[in-house]
This record gives C-alpha cells, sequence and structure tokens, in this order.
C-alpha cells in the first residue's frame, strides 16, 4: 500500500505540473512536418527566429533559449535541450568564451569569426529550421546571432549514458570485455580503436520519421564488396517508419524472409565480434540506442560461432564449436527423438535401457508426448520467469522451479526421471548457442518437432527436419545463401565452419563476401622456430 | 502468404492431432518378452511360453516408496498358450497378458526338443519373418520336457533367466564345449547347401542343496556352514542351467546330439573355437592345461587323385595355465613337444566328433559347403545323396598347435 | 526457345551438385531393392553383376554425356524437337513425360510402402504419401537451387550411413558366400547386371539438368567418379550375399534392411532399422522432389509455359493418386525384374543414342 502510494505521488505530481502549463503556448495543433521544418528557413532577425523556434520548440519544457550579448554588444542566443548539453561546457566553455572572454570590437561578429572563437570540436552551420531543430533534439548547443541567416550546430552533447561494460548476452573467458553501450558515438568509437584505418567507413543516416534515430552502417572499404554495401543502404534507405527504438526494427525491415524463424542478421553487443565481421568483409549497422549492432550478410553457420573461438587454441575452438553443433542438433531434436523412441521404436533402446524406462514411465499418468511438452513448457516458463525478475529473485525462482518443482513432480509420479534429464539437457544445449536469436529459433522449433515425434514417430522427426532444411536452403542473408560454405559446396572455406583452423591457415576470406580482396594472412605464416624471422631459435 | 501459412498450419494439425492413433505405444504398456519357448502342447499343438520382464520390479526399491530392498517380487512371468502355429499361440497370450507383448527384445528362443525332432521349419518361419524378433537372438534346444524349468529356474546373478541364458552363451569361450547358434545363422545353416544346423542344448543339472530347500523354501532351514552366506538372501535354486554340446539337426530335424567333446570337435572343424582349457597328457602320466587363445580351421576337398576325401587344417595357439610335470618350459623343444600332445588331442576331439556326426549322416561340419566351393561340378553330382555319401568319406585332420607363453613360471615348485 | 528455358528456371547449379542429384537419384532406389533381384538372378554371383553394370554403366556416359554436351542450353525436351522435328521430337518428349510420372507415383509408392511394412505398419499410407508430396511440392516450387542444396546436405549423410552400416556389418562378412564363382555361367550374371543396369543408367536425367549447370569442366571426371561412387554403394548391397549367403538374401524383400537389422555394437546400439529407415526415406524423398521438378519442367515446355510452379502442385496430386494404383510388393519387384530392364535400356540408352545418332548425321548442335 505505502508503495504504491509513493509511486503514484511520484509520478502523479509533474503530471500535475505539466497541466498548469496553459496550452496557448503551444502555437498550433498539428504537428510540424520535416518537409515544412526545412522550407523554413532562418531570418537574419534573431527575435524572429528565436520566435520562429519556441513556435516548434515551445510544447517542450525543457528546451532552453539563454540570450545574451557577443561580447556584451551584439545580440545573440544558445539555444539547447536541458538535460541532452553537456553543462560545464555549454557554462564554462561556450558562454564564458563569448560573453566574458570576446575580444572588444566594434565590429558585428560574423559567423566566421565566430567558428574560429567557438572552442568545440565539431561544428557546423545550419540555414533552415529542420537542421536546427535536429540538432537541439540531438544534445547540440545551436548559436543565433542576430543579423545572420545562418547558425551554428556546437557540438556539446553531454547527456548520461551507461558506461562500457562487459556485454551480458555474449561474456568470455578470454577476450576483450568490451560491449556497446547505447550511445552510438562511443560504439562506433569502440570500432575505431580496433581498426585504425581510413578505409573504416561509418555512413551515418537518420532513421525514423519521428524519432530521427541516428543509424550508421559501418564498412571496410576495399574489402567489403560494392555490391553488398550497395544493398544494404539500399534496404536501409527504404525504410520509413515512426521511431526505430531497437536494431530488432531494422532487422525485420530489411532481413530477406520475414516469415522465417531463422535469424538472418546476426545482432551482437561484442565490438570485437563486430571488428572481426568487417574484416570479412561484412557490413555493420550500428544503431544509437541500443547495444546491439546488426551484422550482414550472416550464413547459418557463422551463428554458431562465438567470438571466443578465435582467441583460445584453434584445437579447444574446434573441439567447442563441434559440441556446439551437437548442442544445437539437440536442443531442437532431442526431446522429439525421445518421444518418438520411446513411443515409436522401442526396439532401438538397449534392452536394460528399456527397462529402465518403462520402470521409470510405471505410474505417469501422461502419454510421453504429453508429458514432455509440460515439462518443456513448465521450463520455458521458469527460464522466462528467471529472466523478468529482479536477479535476486530470480535465483529463487529458478531454484525452487528447478530443484523443487522438478524433484517434487518426479516423486509424485507425474513425470519420469528420464525426461527430466531429458529437458535438462535440451535445455542446456540450448544455452549452449551464442546467438540468443538462433537459441530462440531451436526453442520455437522443438514444439512442433516434439507434436510430429508424438503422432508420426521418427518418421514425423524426419519430415520436421526436411521441412526445416528445406526452408533454410530457400533462404538467403542480404543474397547469400545462408547454408554456405555447406551448401553451395565451397570448400575453400571449410576451414572456418565445424573446425576453427589456426589463424596462420585461415588465409582467404570467405568467398562470396570479398572477391576482390582474397586474403587476409600472408602466405607461409606458418611459425618455423629456427627457420625464419632474425631472431631464429638457439640451436 | 498468410493463407499458405494457414494453410500448412492447418496440414500440421490434421497430421499430428490423431496422434497416438496409429502405431504409438507408450513404454508401460509393452509387456517387453525377454525370452520365448516353443513346447510340445496337446493334441500336437504348439504350446508357447514368453517370459515379462516386470520393469517396476527390476528397479528395486529406489522408486517410490515401493517395497525395501531385496527380491520380494519376482521380476519376470510368465504366459502359456497354445494352438496350432506359433503365431496363433502368441495371439492366444494376448487373451492372458495384460499388456500388448512386445518381442523385439527377445534375446533367446527356446525349442524343446521333441518339437525340434519333429522338424523346425514351420516353427521358425513365424521368428524368420517377424519384424519384431531379431535374428542375431539366440537358438537354443532344450531336452525334452525341461523347457518350462529352463526358463524358469531363478539365479541370484541374473535377475532375469533369459539374461542369464545369453550371459553364458556371452563366455562360452571360457569352454566351447557347447555351440549356440544365432537364429539367423540357424536359419542360414538350414538353408546352405552341404551344411547341415546344429545349436547347443540346455539342459536342468541339479544343485548341490539339501532336500526341502528347493524355491521358495524356508530360509531358517541352517546348512552348511558355507551355504549360510546365500541362504540368508534367497532360497538356493534346486537346479541350475547347464549349456552343453550341440543339437545336431540333418534338414530341419534334429536327430541327435554331440556331447560337449564333441562339440568342441565340431568347433575346431568350423574354427569357432575361440577359448577353453584343454587338459593334455605330457607324459610320465601326467598333465598339463592349456589355454586356448585362438583357432583357425580349413576345409579343402583332397587334391587330386585317388576317392574324394576331405583336408581339415587346424590352426591353434594356446598358453600353458598349469603344468603338473617337472619339464623345463623354458625349452624350446619341450615346448614342442607339449604342442604336439595337444595337437594330437585335438584330433583326437574332431575325430570324435566326426564319428558321432557320421552316426547321424549330418554334415554339421559343412564338408559339402567347403566340395561346393571348391569342386562345383562334383558337388552337384552328389548333392542328392550326401547324407549317404559323405560319412563314408576319409578325412584327414592336420592340427598344428602352437604354445606361446607359459605363465610367469617356468617350472614347477620343486619340494626339496 | 533458349530464352524461354531460362524464363522456366532462374537458378544455377555447378557440376558438383549435379552429380550429387544424380547420385541421390539412382542410390535412393537402388540400395533398397537390387540386392534383392541380383540374388534372385546372379545369386553368389551378384558382385559380378554389379562390376558388369558399372562397365555398362561406362557405355551410358559414353552416349549421355556427348549428347548433353552438344546441346548444353537445350533439356532433353527442347533438344529432341531441334533434332527430330516439332512433331517427332514432342513425341519422344511426350514419352519421356509419360516415363517421369509414373516414375514419381512409384516413388510416393515406395516412401508409403517401406513405411507401412517395416516401420509404422497401421499407419495410414495416405499420411505417407500426403507428407511426401507436400515437402517436395514445396521444396520443388521453390526451385532448383533449393532441393539442390538440401540433397548437398542429406546425401553425405546417407553415404556416410550406408559405408557405416557396412563397417558394422564386416566382422559378419563370410567371403566363402561367394564361392563357387560362376557356377551357372554368365547368364546369370548378365540378368542380374540389366536392371541394375537400368539404375544406373538414370544418368540421363542430367540431360534435363545441363542447361542450368554453370560450367561443365570435368564432367566425365564427375561421371565416371559418380559411376565408381554407385559401384561401391551397390557393393554394400551385394555384401548381403556375403552376410547371409544367396540363398537366404534371395529370400529377402530389403536384404539391406536385413543387414541393418544385423548391427549389434556391444547390445547397445542396434536395432537401427528406423534410422536407416529414415536415410532411405530422405532418399526417396529427394529423387521424388527430383522426378517432380523434371516433370513439371518437362511439362511447362513441352507445352511452351513461362512458368513451371502451377504445374506443381496438380502433379503432385496425380503422382500420390497413381501411387495408389499399384497394390502389392510382389508386382512392383516383377517390374523391377523382368520389365524395367527393358523399358530402361530404350529409356536410358537406346533413345538418347538414337538422338545423338541423328544430331550427329544432321549436324544439328547447340553448344556455341
Amino acid at each position: 500500500m505505502l508503495m504504491w502510494h509513493l509511486l503514484f505521488r511520484k509520478v502523479a505530481k509533474p503530471l500535475k505540473r505539466r497541466g498548469k502549463v496553459p496550452l496557448k503556448h503551444i502555437a498550433r495543433q498539428e504537428p510540424y512536418r520535416d518537409r515544412e521544418l526545412a522550407a523554413a528557413r532562418l531570418s537574419r532577425d534573431l527575435e524572429g527566429n528565436i520566435r520562429a523556434l519556441r513556435a516548434v520548440l515551445g510544447g517542450c519544457q525543457d528546451f532552453v533559449t539563454r540570450s545574451f550579448r557577443i561580447g556584451g554588444s551584439w545580440p545573440a542566443a544558445v539555444v539547447t535541450i536541458d538535460g541532452m548539453v553537456d553543462k560545464a561546457f555549454l557554462n564554462e566553455v561556450l558562454l564564458r568564451n563569448l560573453i566574458v572572454e570576446w575580444p572588444g570590437s566594434t565590429l558585428r561578429p560574423t559567423l566566421d569569426a565566430l567558428r574560429d572563437r567557438v572552442p568545440a570540436g565539431k561544428i557546423q552551420e545550419c540555414r533552415n529550421l529542420q537542421d536546427l531543430v535536429t540538432g537541439v533534439l540531438a544534445g547540440d548547443a545551436v548559436l543565433l546571432v542576430d543579423g545572420e541567416n545562418r547558425g551554428l550546430v556546437v557540438s556539446a552533447e553531454g547527456y548520461a549514458s551507461r558506461a562500457i561494460s562487459e556485454p551480458a548476452s555474449e561474456a568470455v573467458v578470454r577476450g576483450p570485455r568490451e560491449g556497446f553501450t547505447e550511445n552510438l558515438r562511443v560504439n562506433l568509437s569502440l570500432l575505431r580503436r580496433r581498426i585504425h584505418s581510413p578505409n573504416l567507413i561509418v555512413e551515418e543516416i537518420r532513421l525514423g520519421r519521428i524519432s530521427h534515430t541516428p543509424v550508421a552502417m559501418v564498412y571496410l572499404r576495399g574489402v567489403a564488396s560494392r555490391e553488398l554495401v550497395g544493398e544494404v543502404r539500399r534496404r536501409l534507405n527504404r525504410i520509413d517508419i515512426d521511431g526505430v527504438l531497437e536494431s530488432a526494427y531494422l532487422e525485420e525491415l530489411i532481413e530477406d524472409n520475414p516469415y522465417s524463424p531463422f535469424p538472418q542478421v546476426l545482432a551482437t553487443e561484442r565490438p570485437d565480434k563486430v571488428a572481426a565481421a568487417l574484416l570479412e568483409g561484412r557490413v555493420a549497422v550500428l544503431t544509437n540506442g541500443t547495444p546491439f549492432a546488426l551484422i550482414a550478410p550472416t550464413e547459418f553457420v557463422v551463428m554458431l560461432h562465438a567470438a571466443e573461438d578465435y582467441y583460445q587454441r584453434y584445437l579447444l575452438g574446434t573441439a567447442l564449436r563441434v559440441m556446439r553443433y551437437l548442442a544445437f542438433a539437440a536442443s531442437l531434436l532431442l526431446p522429439s527423438a525421445y518421444i518418438a523412441v520411446t513411443t515409436f521404436h522401442q526396439e532401438m533402446l538397449p534392452t536394460r535401457l528399456l527397462m529402465s524406462i518403462a520402470a521409470a514411465r510405471e505410474g505417469v499418468p501422461f502419454p510421453a508426448l504429453v508429458e514432455a511438452l509440460l515439462m518443456e513448457i513448465s521450463f520455458e516458463a521458469l527460464r522466462e520467469a528467471g529472466i523478468r525478475l529482479p536477479r535476486p529473485v530470480g535465483q529463487a525462482v529458478s531454484i525452487v522451479g528447478a530443484l523443487v518443482i522438478g524433484q517434487a513432480a518426479v516423486t509424485a509420479g507425474l513425470v519420469s526421471p528420464l525426461m527430466v534429464i531429458v529437458v535438462a539437457i535440451t535445455g542446456i544445449a540450448s544455452f549452449m548457442a551464442p546467438i540468443y536469436d538462433l537459441a530462440v529459433t531451436a526453442r520455437l522449433l522443438r514444439f512442433p518437432m516434439m507434436l510430429l515425434a508424438g503422432s508420426l514417430g521418427l518418421f514425423g522427426v524426419m519430415a520436421g527436419v526436411l521441412a526445416i532444411l528445406i526452408h533454410v536452403a530457400g533462404l538467403r542473408s542480404f543474397g547469400m545463401p545462408y547454408l554456405a560454405p555447406l551448401t553451395p559446396v565451397k570448400p575453400a572455406d571449410w576451414k572456418d565452419v565445424a573446425v576453427r583452423a589456426p589463424v596462420w591457415a585461415l588465409r582467404a576470406r570467405p568467398a562470396q563476401l570479398a572477391p576482390a580482396n582474397r586474403y587476409r594472412v600472408a602466405r607461409g605464416l606458418k611459425p618455423y622456430p629456427g627457420r625464419t624471422g632474425p631472431a631464429g631459435g638457439g640451436g | 502468404m498468410w493463407r499458405r501459412v494457414a494453410f500448412a498450419a492447418l496440414l500440421f494439425v490434421t497430421l499430428t492431432l490423431p496422434a497416438g492413433c496409429w502405431d504409438q505405444r507408450e513404454v508401460e504398456q509393452l509387456g517387453i518378452v525377454l525370452a520365448t519357448a516353443v513346447d510340445k502342447g496337446h493334441g500336437g499343438q504348439l504350446e508357447v511360453h514368453v517370459q515379462v520382464v516386470i520393469p517396476r520390479a527390476l528397479a528395486g526399491g529406489g522408486m517410490g516408496g515401493m517395497g525395501g530392498g531385496g527380491m520380494t517380487v519376482r521380476p519376470y512371468r510368465h504366459y502359456s498358450a497354445t494352438g496350432a502355429t506359433v503365431f496363433e499361440a502368441m495371439r492366444q497370450l494376448s487373451m492372458e497378458a495384460p499388456r500388448r507383448l512386445f518381442y523385439a527384445h527377445n534375446q533367446v528362443i527356446l525349442i524343446d526338443e521333441e518339437v525340434a525332432r519333429e522338424g523346425l521349419r514351420e516353427v521358425l518361419d513365424f521368428f524368420d519373418r517377424s519384424t519384431q524378433i531379431r535374428r542375431h537372438i539366440w537358438l537354443l534346444i532344450a531336452k525334452h520336457g525341461q523347457v518350462h524349468e529352463v526358463l524358469m529356474a531363478p539365479s541370484p546373478l541374473e535377475l532375469i533367466p533369459a539374461q542369464r541364458l545369453v550371459g553364458m552363451i556371452r563366455e562360452r569361450s571360457l569352454s566351447s564345449r557347447f555351440a549356440p547358434q544365432r537364429l539367423g545363422d540357424f536359419v542360414e545353416m538350414l538353408e546352405a547347401e552341404g551344411q547341415e544346423p546344429f545349436t547347443a542344448l540346455a539342459t536342468l543339472v541339479p544343485t548341490r542343496v539339501e532336500k526341502g530347500k528347493g524355491p521358495g523354501g524356508g530360509q531358517e532351514a541352517g546348512g552348511r556352514e558355507g551355504d549360510r552366506g546365500v541362504s540368508e538372501f534367497a532360497a538356493e535354486p534346486r537346479a541350475n542351467i547347464r549349456l552343453s554340446g550341440a543339437a545336431v539337426f540333418l534338414g530341419d530335424r534334429m536327430v541327435g546330439a554331440l556331447d560337449e567333446r564333441e562339440t568342441r570337435g565340431l568347433l575346431w572343424v568350423r574354427g569357432e573355437v575361440r577359448g577353453g582349457s584343454m587338459t593334455v597328457p605330457c607324459g610320465e602320466g601326467k598333465n598339463i592345461t592349456v589355454e586356448i587363445l585362438r583357432s583357425r580351421a580349413r576345409i579343402e576337398p583332397r587334391e587330386e587323385g585317388g576317392p574324394l576325401g576331405f583336408v581339415v587344417q587346424i590352426r591353434t595357439e594356446g598358453n600353458v595355465t598349469e603344468s603338473h610335470c617337472r619339464k623345463d618350459l623354458r625349452q624350446p623343444e619341450v615346448m614342442e613337444e607339449l604342442a604336439a600332445y595337444q595337437a594330437a588331442e585335438i584330433a583326437k576331439e574332431v575325430e570324435a566328433a566326426l564319428t558321432r556326426a557320421e552316426t547321424m549322416r549330418a554334415d554339421v561340419f559343412g564338408f559339402g559347403a567347403a566340395l561346393h566351393r571348391k569342386k562345383p561340378e562334383l558337388w552337384h553330382q552328389v548333392k542328392d545323396r550326401w547324407p549317404e555319401v559323405w560319412p563314408a568319406l576319409a578325412v584327414d585332420v592336420q592340427v598344428e598347435a602352437r604354445l606361446r607363453r607359459t605363465g610367469l613360471t617356468n617350472i614347477p615348485p620343486e619340494p626339496k | 526457345m533458349g530464352g524461354r528455358l531460362r524464363d522456366l528456371e532462374r537458378g544455377q547449379i555447378s557440376l558438383q551438385q549435379l552429380y550429387f542429384l544424380l547420385f541421390t537419384f539412382i542410390l535412393a532406389t537402388t540400395d533398397i531393392y537390387m540386392p534383392h533381384i541380383v540374388a534372385v538372378k546372379a545369386g553368389r554371383d551378384g558382385w559380378l553383376a554389379v562390376l558388369l553394370a558399372a562397365l555398362e554403366g561406362v557405355l551410358a556416359v559414353l552416349v549421355i554425356i556427348p549428347l548433353g554436351l552438344r546441346f548444353r542450353r537445350q533439356t532433353l525436351i527442347g533438344f529432341s524437337r531441334q533434332i527430330l522435328g516439332f512433331w517427332l521430337g514432342s513425341l519422344v518428349g511426350l514419352f519421356y513425360i509419360y516415363n517421369f510420372v509414373t516414375h514419381s507415383s512409384r516413388q510416393v509408392w515406395h516412401v508409403s510402402e517401406l513405411m507401412v511394412t517395416a516401420f509404422l505398419p497401421t499407419t495410414p499410407k495416405v499420411v505417407f504419401i500426403a507428407i511426401t508430396v507436400v515437402l517436395a511440392g514445396h521444396a520443388v516450387r521453390r526451385g532448383l537451387e533449393v532441393f539442390t542444396r538440401v540433397n548437398d546436405l542429406l546425401l553425405p549423410v546417407g553415404a556416410f550411413t550406408v559405408l557405416l552400416v557396412a563397417a558394422l556389418v564386416a566382422k559378419d562378412l563370410d567371403l566363402r558366400n561367394y564361392l563357387p564363382v560362376l557356377e551357372r555361367g554368365w547368364k546369370p550374371v548378365i540378368d542380374g547386371s540389366l536392371p541394375l543396369f537400368g539404375h544406373v543408367a538414370q544418368g540421363y536425367i542430367i540431360l534435363m539438368f545441363l542447361p542450368f549447370v554453370g560450367s561443365v569442366r570435368g564432367i566425365y571426371a564427375w561421371s565416371f567418379g559418380t559411376l565408381g561412387g554407385l559401384l561401391a554403394m551397390l557393393g554394400v548391397g551385394v555384401m548381403a550375399i556375403g552376410v547371409f549367403g544367396a540363398e537366404v538374401t534371395a529370400r529377402f524383400p530389403y536384404p539391406a534392411l536385413e543387414l541393418v537389422r544385423m548391427i549389434n555394437v556391444r547390445d547397445f546400439i542396434q536395432h537401427l532399422e528406423a534410422l536407416m529407415m529414415l536415410v532411405w526415406f530422405g532418399g526417396i524423398f529427394l529423387k521424388y522432389a527430383i522426378l517432380l521438378y523434371m516433370t513439371s519442367l518437362a511439362i511447362a515446355q513441352w507445352l511452351g509455359l513461362r512458368d513451371y510452379r502451377p504445374l506443381v502442385w496438380p502433379l503432385g496430386i496425380l503422382t500420390a493418386a497413381l501411387s495408389l494404383l499399384p497394390p502389392e510388393v510382389q508386382e512392383v519387384t516383377e517390374f523391377f525384374a523382368r520389365v524395367f530392364p527393358g523399358f530402361a535400356l530404350v529409356l536410358e540408352l537406346v533413345l538418347p543414342a538414337f538422338l545423338l545418332g541423328v544430331a550427329v548425321l544432321r549436324g544439328v548442335r547447340d553448344d556455341a
């Protein structure tokens, strides 16, 4: 009760205050359109410009206009959004410079003179309301001077953002711990820090009719094929949506097959993974407001590769990959295989195993299919609950759910212990997928597979697998066959599928990605201590 | 597109909805049959016994509060029914068995000697045709009237008699004195030209138990000191099952049996002796014991000239495991001498088998098949009369025995 | 005509994919039915029949490949018109289309029959038929490239399984079962090799696919390599004779299935029939998809349509309906043993050879 009361009051207060604002301050009811704003040119009259701006931004209580005189004599104004700009910079640097430290001059300061004096890293001119408004809303400070029909957009953004931290969904033991944040600038810097190359191209567009979210398309010039870059650009440019709040919006708008349960674009919050993809000739799309970058094109096998595969010794990397492939198959097929074998093909089981399964199932009131569905659904519910609940509670839920309920269900004879084991293995296997989206795919497809297994046994499973294969074989990711290099067969690329060959052997980039720039590793780099290099062995 | 999705969903539902209507069967609804036996029933009918596992009893006390340790319930149950054919009898069983009998895990087929003597073709046809019965399960012949006992004889080590039989067969090369056949191999031999089938015989051997202590007998009836440990846990069974020798068939009819020594003679000729021990006289009226490691054999029709005959070449290797002789086994000549003794002993076993088989006219050795392979024309002349022809043919048994190792000592301890 | 063909199918496959398709196409049914027929006809000389069939296969290669290369941009339907003129060529095309239709319905029959016989005996056949037709139709409608890729993935799995079976039953192989050699002379061997040849020479189907193949470099190497691979796979089928003996093998309708039933690794891995069934189902499914595709494409081309896709579902339903006609296993086995060899000879060797001959004589070619 008390909590609710507090909450309610906290929310209610500002609402009340806002209610006091007379509506007449807002000049008009209908929304401003970009085209209209772009057509509105700035005038030489400062007051007029501020009025116009206030008419547009007047509905925003956090919109601040600070009028002052440059050097104490020439009227000017700085327009900002409160909370978006770096106050220290605004007050201590910008305003101090213009008001206090302005050299007394009788000449009216021209825009160029101002530009020379303003100590900011990035300054742009704007000539119409659209540029001005966009700049202000993105956290820049706009400097308007009386007598100029142009304004200066001074980069001063200084809003609070989350610090760079380890990516929650893709942790590694060995490897960089930095993850993307919600800030596009920071994210781009994370990439720049990894690839110091003038050929790392960042093309920025703003997507979202209303949200104007900055979206950056990043690629390596000379590595990524031009067609691919053009295709990504084209698909991004055709997006017309009100807002982009997460890269998933873009993903659903640019993928090749919108009906597929398979992710066709890889989403990652690891900058090193994005950098590696760029070096392979892929294109990354970073969205402001989310730590998840998109990588396109992405084949199926890449979804099962973890960044760490490349940071560990290649034998271990290979072993882990093989395990991961098996785990993916298990997370998709294990429950259905179990159902099929125990309810249709008991002859396949070793005699003793059959007897212990039969003993365990003795007294279980459900058919195996229902038992499996029940267990799987409760497992999924448990997992979902664990994610949503506050962290400390979440753990308690998993413990209660997994241990207590599982144990109780078995002792009560509702579920056979073997089914619990199968469900648990399936769960663990699905956690092995390095990309969350792919794990989700397997989890989803598991249920129809179980139904098929329950009705037609292994034949049903095979039919399901065939259906999935047909679907996947027809998929493309930005024109690239989804199953490459498995099929169409590209044996040259098999060094990086289930096997992770040592770095010196991974000479070529994937064939379809970088046709013009095939080789990334020089020839003959396989280490021969003592035979090559000036520091050759002691012998 | 959405229409297509809807169509696919509809199709999916209609195909998966009738789940359980067709071939689906839950594990716990199955009566898992581990052994099948065919006995003579009344009035020329066949009586079929099946041994069905009770999985719950087998899983023991661990599960949900069922009776504590010890075997309170026998983990298997028998059902019997009679019918004119095997299949009919089996369907009769379903009127008694509460579960659908499931034969895919059947491990042994036991056939009564009398049934075998009347011919197995009809009996085996069902097993051969069935999709559930596996071809590599064992086919055994039980002494007449003992089928039921052999199936029932409890055993403390393997809880289920069928598995006990299988366990004995698995370790058959420890003695090489019985010759079990898999169902598939038996049928192949039945069908092959110039090769008569055989398989092992199962018999009951009384155990050394005092009267009144049969199965279910009083546990408190104290026996000898050594027995007490056993009888505290379970009643000592009255009889043990023993697999011994080989039932010999002519065509599909059983015509007799080889004893244990002769059976090994048969296995020598077929090159199937993979182990076992042999006691070989080493002069001085004493013996050494040889552990057989492996053997190979070849049957060749006799080379040119002279009447038709066969050469059987047997090669074997073994280790000396026990020596009562004073001979110094370090000396190669001694080892060769001993090996020669062993070879002679093997030849005797083979001769015994040959003699016995010849009286039954059953070519269990596959001489005919060998002749067929090497001299097809000759074979076609004699194949119709083969049971009459082959017993008269001369067989030259050539044995080459080698002794490899002598264990960890060279000379037996010498009391001084 | 060339332009119109590319409208029908825009996809492109590689030579390797083509030969993988062919391999599946031939192997799918061969290892299921052939060992029985070979064992019946050639007895313990079955392995000789296999070798002989491979030799005859070389002959087929030498006819089909030159014909295909001569008409690089045309399918069988198209170039038979080019060679023989419109009416006669159309007749030949119709003959092939008829054959494709019956052939595809036979695949549907295979699937349903196998499943019912040895897998799920009480499930209605219609279920299997429906699933197969729907899946295959869907795959075919998505285009050549799609089912080719599915095949790319499944064929290695299938071939590996067959070899695995061979390795696992190798211990039961008794080479003495192959003796004596040529007991009844060469006649049974030749008799046994003919149905096999009928399968091996199904390579003529590449005449329907060659226009969609990118580069044909190494086509002879691929042809003979495939022949060699088939030889190995057929060898596995004939292993049944070595394991069970010729007499017993001849009694089994599906000797390969019996081989699988023999597998027993330490009493733990056993009774893998179900898995083998899956491999077979996958194989026949793909064969059916290939046939369905060829049929639709051939009809579309024959009638001069612009798209083959609308034909897929009607043909699927037609073949499914036809598959319900031949009622018994025995009849199909009979068909394979008696009718099929002669029929196949005409279809797969004589007619292509005739076409090649006429083309050479008339100097018709389309390989510019």
